[in-house]
């Protein structure tokens, strides 16, 4: 795909994301070794992002399992078209030893993500969305695709990809994932951007704010980040926020000038109390970021 | 052409990190190698961090013995050579090949300096040019190992679970002057003298500060043992819950929030039966033999999180802080999901915070402090606790309730009453101790353990995250 971790980088850069030299290493090393990647981090940070840019850059199409509480084989993986199966029995064209073999032939089954990326005759990018959500038996289910790039159906046997396709995993660590899951993937870690990557994310995606209060904004933000919140703001907040205090028509940022605008950064009352708290005492300081 | 990593080099980090807890199979040998030879200019250290690290609680870890290992070893780290200008280098050449890990710490955390958890202590960065922090003068702290007072390295293997690397670092902090100087900081802060940032700063430089003395010390005592054992306190889940930085602290919330919610979810034996689960034949056969009608219909069970009755005392004192408030925020976490719980925080008199408002938040470390100075003499009194306890409390905790007590047992010469544990243990099911000193110290002179716990199920020591996990999932 690419040859060397620069290569990606730029790759990625041309669809609007930016990542760092450590986190685009671990990324080579995982689409260079055809392994599963595990991209963990706090929510806001870009790893759902950084799936569909590299389904882009690398020109594979996406399937996407978002996962939640309860989800389940049958809509994760495979189901039988029941319906369908009656039908045709009910037809009664044959023989029973005939139907029973020809229910579970393909025509009967509904492929689900997991069983669409394997079956899939072209290059697909799966991301398994947010797997921390789901429960930790849907793990399992995972292990064979994860390891073997294959599933196994009881009925009917083994599907192996033709195509291995491009696995991304993402996780907002709410749950600890097993140890067994996390052995077939390579962990990356996707933390919130240092300043300049920070700058370089806004300037990309906002080119008509300017760059002094891009960088008021930023440094802001950083600021914000070290406090203990709740919640900490993400790059899309910060990017909210920088877009506020242009339409607001700041040139800069001024502490006691920020009213109503920090709810885009800051999604808890007790935060914003927090902040709004410790504004008073920079203010005091010096007045800007 | 960068320098090979040969097969030796990769044989010790193997097993510095398998002696570590951190499990390396073989096949990510195999894929190492793969890479390395297929990329060559792709830094070993990225590789192997990659390869070998599937959980970000282990990337520090990794980063210590990648650094102890290979410290001095440039290429194997970034592939750059190192630009270090700064008085750490100074003093110790071979720092180099761990500081210039990601030219901008990116990754981790908030990219502040070069190194791979925080700032620098590089001219230059945050810390320098700083009026405050340019008041400590940095000192050899070699100079320090082996000095009068210096707690030594025990040389008996068995007894290596006493090594308190803790007390040495404490020892180097205070010899080094460094102790006396961020107190002089805090009172000053306290009294409006340090501005907002200026503390921001120290603060951050403390950490890098304190996490050099650790790294040297570290390396002394792996040269001096050549045992890995001694290091597997690095590993964030056998690190004693009261050394941890707050970047870590962050970190054990996290591992906390997540094992809360698991406990929370824990399956009973009951079961409940619905439209998902587990196939139950027997009620398949049930429905058939009421004959109402159906021929055949699907039956499912599954298993209901278990609701068990805890009563929680937590000693708040002093001595136990550091512990208690780890443990607080699991109970936390896990009293939002279970609604037959109590918690009760003490010192000398006990409180009842099973209905506190701040407690959903998180945020009680501010609350205990504040019960405390005007509630509490400072000083643990079990016994009072306890007779308060059983004169209040009891009748209202069920036979089939387990009661936790997190506390040292240090009653400070005051009676200890075991009279009243005993009367809780014989209205409830099961009590459990748990008790973050070692057991030696559980015989200390003010220590009263002793008489409690012919009362208790089970006494636990609980010192470090792993012990608490294996405690709380026996426990729950």
């Amino acid at each position: 795909m690419w040859a060397s971790q620069d290569e990606l980088t730029k790759a990625l850069e041309q669809e609007g994301y930016i990542l760092g030299n450590e986190e685009a290493t671990t990324l080579f090393l995982a689409l260079a070794l055809n392994k599963p990647c595990l991209v963990e981090g706090p929510a806001g940070v870009g790893k759902t992002q950084l799936a569909l840019a590299l389904s882009r850059s690398t020109g594979r199409k996406l399937i996407r399992l978002q996962c939640y509480e309860g989800l389940d084989l049958s809509k994760a993986l495979y189901d039988w078209n029941y319906a369908k199966q009656l039908l045709r029995m009910q037809a009664g064209l044959a023989d029973w030893e005939e139907i029973k073999a020809n229910i579970y032939g393909p025509e009967f089954l509904l492929a689900r993500p997991l069983l669409q990326s394997i079956l899939s005759e072209e290059p697909v990018l799966l991301l398994i969305d947010e797997l921390d959500k789901s429960d930790e038996e849907f793990e399992s289910f995972l292990l064979e695709l994860l390891a073997e790039f294959q599933i196994t159906i009881p009925e009917v046997g083994t599907f192996k990809a033709q195509v291995p396709p491009v696995v991304l995993l993402t996780s907002n660590n709410t749950r600890d994932l097993s140890e067994a899951l996390r052995r077939r993937c390579i962990h990356l870690l996707l933390s919130y951007p240092e300043l300049e990557r920070e700058l370089k994310i806004i300037r990309r995606n906002c080119p008509e704010l300017a760059e002094e209060i891009i960088r008021d904004v930023c440094s802001f933000v950083a600021r914000i980040r070290k406090l203990p919140l709740r919640k900490l703001p993400s790059i899309s907040e910060s990017m909210d926020f920088a877009r506020a205090m242009h339409i607001l028509h700041q040139k800069h940022l001024d502490f006691s000038n920020l009213g109503g605008t920090l709810s885009l950064l800051l999604k808890y009352p007790g935060d914003l109390a927090k902040v709004e708290e410790r504004l008073k005492i920079w203010e005091t300081e010096n007045g800007r970021p | 052409m960068k320098q090979q990593f040969d097969g030796w080099s990769l044989l010790k980090l193997v097993y510095a990190l398998r002696s570590l807890g951190i499990t390396v199979s073989t096949q990510e040998i195999q894929d190492a190698f793969k890479a390395l030879a297929q990329y060559p200019d792709l830094p070993p250290y990225l590789v192997f961090r990659s390869l070998f690290i599937h959980r970000m609680e282990e990337l520090e870890t990794f980063s210590w013995v990648w650094q102890l290992l290979f410290a001095g070893i440039q290429d194997y780290q970034s592939g750059q050579a190192s630009t270090e200008s700064d008085h750490s280098s100074e003093q110790e050449d071979s720092d180099s090949g761990w500081t210039d890990s990601s030219e901008s710490g990116e990754g981790l955390h908030q990219g502040i300096g070069t190194g791979n958890f925080g700032i620098s202590l590089c001219s230059g960065q945050d810390g320098a040019g700083n009026p405050v922090t340019e008041t400590f003068q940095i000192p050899d702290i070699e100079q320090y190992f082996g000095q009068k007072g210096f707690p030594s390295v025990v040389d008996d293997v068995e007894d290596q679970e006493k090594f308190d690397f803790e007390a040495h670092v404490k020892f180097i902090l205070g010899q080094s002057g460094f102790l006396s100087w961020a107190n002089s900081l805090e009172l000053a802060r306290g009294r409006g003298r340090i501005s907002e940032a200026e503390w921001r700063k120290f603060e951050e430089f403390k950490a890098v500060w304190e996490q050099e003395v650790r790294q040297k010390l570290w390396r002394h005592t792996v040269n001096s043992r050549n045992d890995w054992a001694f290091f597997r306190q690095v590993n964030w889940r056998f690190k004693s819950l009261d050394s941890f930085t707050p970047l870590e602290e962050n970190m054990v919330h996290q591992a906390l929030r997540q094992m809360g919610n698991k406990l929370a979810v824990r399956p009973g034996r009951r079961k409940k039966k619905g439209n998902h689960g587990k196939f139950c034949f027997s009620s398949l056969l049930k429905e058939k033999a009421r004959g109402n009608g159906l021929i055949f219909h699907w039956q499912f069970e599954r298993p209901v999180p278990q609701h068990p009755e805890f009563i929680i005392l937590c000693d708040v004192s002093n001595s136990v802080a550091p512990f208690s408030q780890f443990f607080l925020y699991l109970l936390q976490r896990i009293k939002s999901r279970f609604r037959r719980i109590r918690l009760y925080l003490f010192v000398d008199t006990l409180w009842d915070i099973t209905n506190q408002e701040w407690l959903k938040a998180g945020e009680f470390l501010e609350e205990i402090r504040s019960w405390g100075r005007r509630h509490s003499s400072g000083f643990s009194d079990y016994g009072q606790v306890f007779a308060e306890y059983t004169k209040s409390y009891l009748s209202e905790a069920s036979a089939h309730a387990t009661v936790l007590i997190l506390g040292d047992g240090r009653n400070n010469f005051r009676p200890a009453q075991a009279e009243c544990l005993k009367e809780v243990h014989e209205k409830v099911r099961r009590i459990y101790w748990l008790n973050p000193l070692t057991e030696t110290e559980w015989l200390a002179r003010d220590n009263v353990m002793s008489e409690y716990r012919p009362y208790c199920t089970q006494v636990f020591q609980c010192r470090t995250l792993d012990d608490l996990w294996q405690i709380t999932r026996e426990v729950f």
